[in-house]
């Protein structure tokens, strides 16, 4: 891919930006998760690697929350975006050069932060650990080009409308832009206390309400429609979608700080818009489910429909958690427990995982116009995963409960740790098996490139899929 | 625009993109509209109930009807606790931790509350329910459950622990006697230990030990009996109890570089002072000391009454299960 980066854009053959950003996703999937593998290893026993400061917990956990979401979950989105918006717009993709240069300086500069991040050089303001040098390079070499490709795509189209996904799309990177630079100004200003506080976290909370969740939600939109040739089921319903995430969910931050002192009036707000993420998240789920109509037996057929439906089916329990965790009511017994852990894996490993899991899949079969090489090893990937991520969350729910349960019947701390330390040990096992299963993934991957059958033209991978 | 689907029959919006993907013109369903109606209506009902909507121009904010506020709660939460609790509380206020363990209702309600204190608190050098914790220098702090007591263990000794903190020294002997010397005390020492002092004073094999331990600066702090002295927090030699490793190498690596010696590779045995941390309160040190106390190796106030003594007993027993 490298050698593109000094071609002109008309040599650059079309797709290689996107294939450029899908393995880099996956890569950094084989990183992220390996590096979580190691965290929860630390977490289950103490006395593992111990006495460097390096591969002490603080510095490794940021290390792997950064490289999974900036990692994995953006550039898998960065490879959806340059695959699906020109194909949704009959065109190619705005400049392929332009996409190649992004992905490239996008793996620079996370290598760089994490680098950073490791050697214990962070702001400390958990979710947006980066100085603010990495902060503004971010802004600047990494979201700023992306959103400038998806909306010049968008704009040269050649069809009449815009497709929902590519509202998600464009309007993601917008936002993602703007969640960016507000969410960091405790950093470029010094900003301190409760004002820091909220803006932290309302950075936080939007990389997951305005970025992670609308774009994983319009991979759906695409990969559904398409591998199984029924007409998506509403289009209004995506406009309620779509409309609804934008206006309700802009700003729960404060959901995040209900025990904080922060005014109870702004706590109300978040609340309530907090809960609201149902009414999108019914809209979407049930949109899916219903363009799924008599093309059900391809949720077992099919690889990619089949980690789409996933991730939409944990959508559900995703938001029923996620609408009613931050209540009052309920907030004062998980707030700070493995309860809320278990919750942040079933969006990002579950949820959102799933669905880019599903367009990098599609996406690099098409644009290497390859049969993927083994559908057996896909298949393996796809049931561990599933599985292990299973085990992580419900091991970790459990554990939060019983921390919960510690926390407010006064039980000793030290006995809380006794009694979760089985399930630490469970999050270890259920994390290294999602771990094995992405290097599985990237091997079957690489060998697609390399030796996986043609497909020919006018046909498209998943309709071969069973062909020898 | 629109065009019917050829197999369902519903009108799409017209567009095809990516050559195959079109989208029908369908209306949400009606449940879902009335999902979408009463998710308004409960947030209506929410934001009347609670303090919600920010009034600016006056620098304050709509109160909510339910007039829910955080302290409130938290007071009404309190007060629950502190009804049940309360009366205890006042009594302990007043009282000697000796005069607690007298009174067998309130010892009760001393040691559930003493579990938690313990817990956070004392667990993580002691170990759950006192039973000692481990790193790789060996035991982390003294065993509490059992009778054998560095400060002693009646009830005003304990309590004196817990609030003054305990730092004892043991200095160096690397300069002060002779690699041969340290081998030769060592090996009394474990002598001592193992078969007992009578033995270990008429064994030939330690006889030159004994001579270093009785010549040297040993009997200053351990007596010439190697009992110890609770005064000082010096350990007995003589038992098979040990605060720190109690294997040869062990008794060595104490000998050569002391304890709290100031000497890089010394033990440390540092028991913090929690009144001046400001980390428990008059109340808290007092249930603490009755909650040690009460694991069974407490010992009665001097003089010893015949009853007392064979209440203490049974506490022996756990001196061997702590080897």
């Amino acid at each position: 891919m490298l050698k593109y980066l000094f071609a002109k854009n008309e040599d650059i053959p079309a797709g290689s930006a996107a294939i450029f950003w899908g393995f880099s996703s996956i890569v950094w999937f084989v990183i992220g998760t390996g590096l979580g593998s190691f965290n929860a290893a630390k977490l289950a026993f103490p006395d593992f690697v111990t006495g460097n400061e390096m591969f002490a917990f603080g510095h490794m956990r940021q290390v792997h929350v950064h490289a999974v979401i900036f990692g994995w979950i953006s550039m898998a989105f960065g490879m959806a975006m340059m695959y699906i918006t020109p194909a949704l717009g009959n065109t190619k993709l705005w400049s392929e050069k332009l996409g190649i240069w992004n992905a490239f300086l996008w793996n620079v500069g996370l290598s760089l932060g994490l680098t950073l991040l490791w050697i214990g050089m962070t702001s400390g303001r958990e979710y947006s650990d980066f100085p603010w040098f990495i902060d503004l390079y971010i802004a600047v070499f990494m979201a700023v080009p992306l959103a400038i490709n998806v909306w010049m795509t968008v704009l040269t189209r050649r069809t009449q409308g815009i497709y929902t996904t590519n509202w998600f799309f464009a309007a993601g990177v917008f936002m993602v832009a703007i969640v960016f630079i507000v969410g960091n100004l405790p950093e470029w200003f010094h900003l301190t206390g409760l004002t820091e506080a909220y803006l932290t976290w309302w950075f936080a909370h939007n990389v997951l309400g305005l970025w992670i969740t609308p774009v994983a939600a319009a991979i759906a939109y695409y990969t559904i429609p398409k591998v199984t040739g029924n007409p998506l089921y509403s289009h209004r319903i995506g406009h309620l979608h779509f409309w609804s995430v934008v206006v309700f969910y802009s700003t729960p931050a404060a959901h995040h700080l209900m025990s904080a002192p922060l005014p109870e009036w702004l706590k109300s707000f978040a609340s309530v818009e907090g809960v609201l993420i149902l009414v999108p998240a019914i809209a979407f789920v049930s949109n899916i489910m219903l363009t799924m109509q008599g093309k059900w037996n391809m949720f077992v057929e099919n690889l990619e429909v089949r980690f789409t439906i996933t991730g939409v089916l944990l959508a559900i329990p995703l938001n029923m958690q996620g609408g009613f965790q931050q209540t009052r009511a309920i907030n004062w017994y998980v707030h700070g427990t493995g309860w809320i852990v278990a919750h942040a894996h079933l969006a990002l490993l579950g949820f959102s995982t799933f669905l880019e899991g599903a367009a990098v899949y599609l996406g690099l079969q098409t644009l290497m116009k390859r049969k993927l090489y083994s559908l057996t090893l896909g298949n393996m990937h796809f049931w561990m995963l599933l599985i292990g991520f299973s085990i992580y969350w419900t091991s970790m729910t459990i554990a939060g409960l019983i921390q919960g349960a510690g926390k407010i019947y006064e039980v000793p701390y030290i006995d809380v740790v006794i009694a979760e330390h089985p399930y630490m040990i469970a999050r270890w096992l259920g994390g290294t098996m999602v771990f094995i299963s992405n290097v599985i993934w990237l091997y079957n991957m690489w060998m697609t490139a390399r030796e996986g059958t043609v497909v020919p033209a006018g046909r498209l991978p998943h309709e071969i899929a069973y062909e020898r | 625009m629109s065009e019917k689907h050829d197999v369902t029959g519903v009108p799409t919006t017209g567009h095809v993109w990516d050559d195959s993907l079109a989208d029908f013109a369908n209306q949400p369903p009606k449940w879902w509209m009335l999902g979408l109606a009463a998710s308004a209506i409960w947030v209506v009902v929410y934001w009347l109930y609670y303090p919600s909507v920010p009034v600016p121009s006056s620098n304050t904010f709509f109160k909510g009807i339910g007039g829910w506020t955080a302290i409130k709660e938290m007071d009404a939460d309190k007060s629950e606790v502190d009804a049940v609790r309360g009366k205890y509380e006042a009594k302990l206020k007043n009282m000697t931790p000796a005069a607690i363990l007298a009174d067998s209702e309130l010892t009760e309600y001393v040691k559930r509350s003493g579990k938690v204190l313990f817990g956070d608190n004392c667990a993580p050098c002691h170990g759950t329910n006192g039973v000692g914790a481990k790193d790789k220098d060996g035991l982390v702090a003294p065993i509490l459950n059992d009778d054998d007591w560095l400060y002693g263990g009646q009830i005003d000794n304990i309590h004196t622990t817990i609030s003054g903190g305990r730092q004892a020294v043991m200095v160096a002997h690397k300069d002060s006697l002779s690699a041969q010397q340290i081998d030769d005390v060592a090996n009394y020492v474990k002598a001592m230990s193992d078969e007992g002092k009578d033995k270990a004073d008429t064994d030939s094999a330690v006889a030159a030990g004994k001579k270093v331990f009785m010549e040297s600066d040993c009997t200053s702090c351990h007596g010439a009996d190697a009992k110890g002295m609770q005064a000082m927090g010096s350990a007995n030699l003589t038992d098979k109890i040990w605060r720190f490793d109690g294997s040869l190498e062990g008794i060595k690596r104490t000998i050569t570089y002391g304890v709290n010696s100031g000497d890089p590779k010394a033990r440390i045995a540092i028991m913090p002072n929690f009144k001046e941390a400001g980390k428990l309160s008059d109340s808290e040190i007092k249930k603490l000391a009755v909650y040690v106390y009460k694991f069974g190796g407490g010992q009665p106030d001097l003089p010893v009454a015949p009853v007392q003594a064979t209440v203490a007993q049974p506490a022996a027993s756990a001196v061997t299960a702590t080897k």
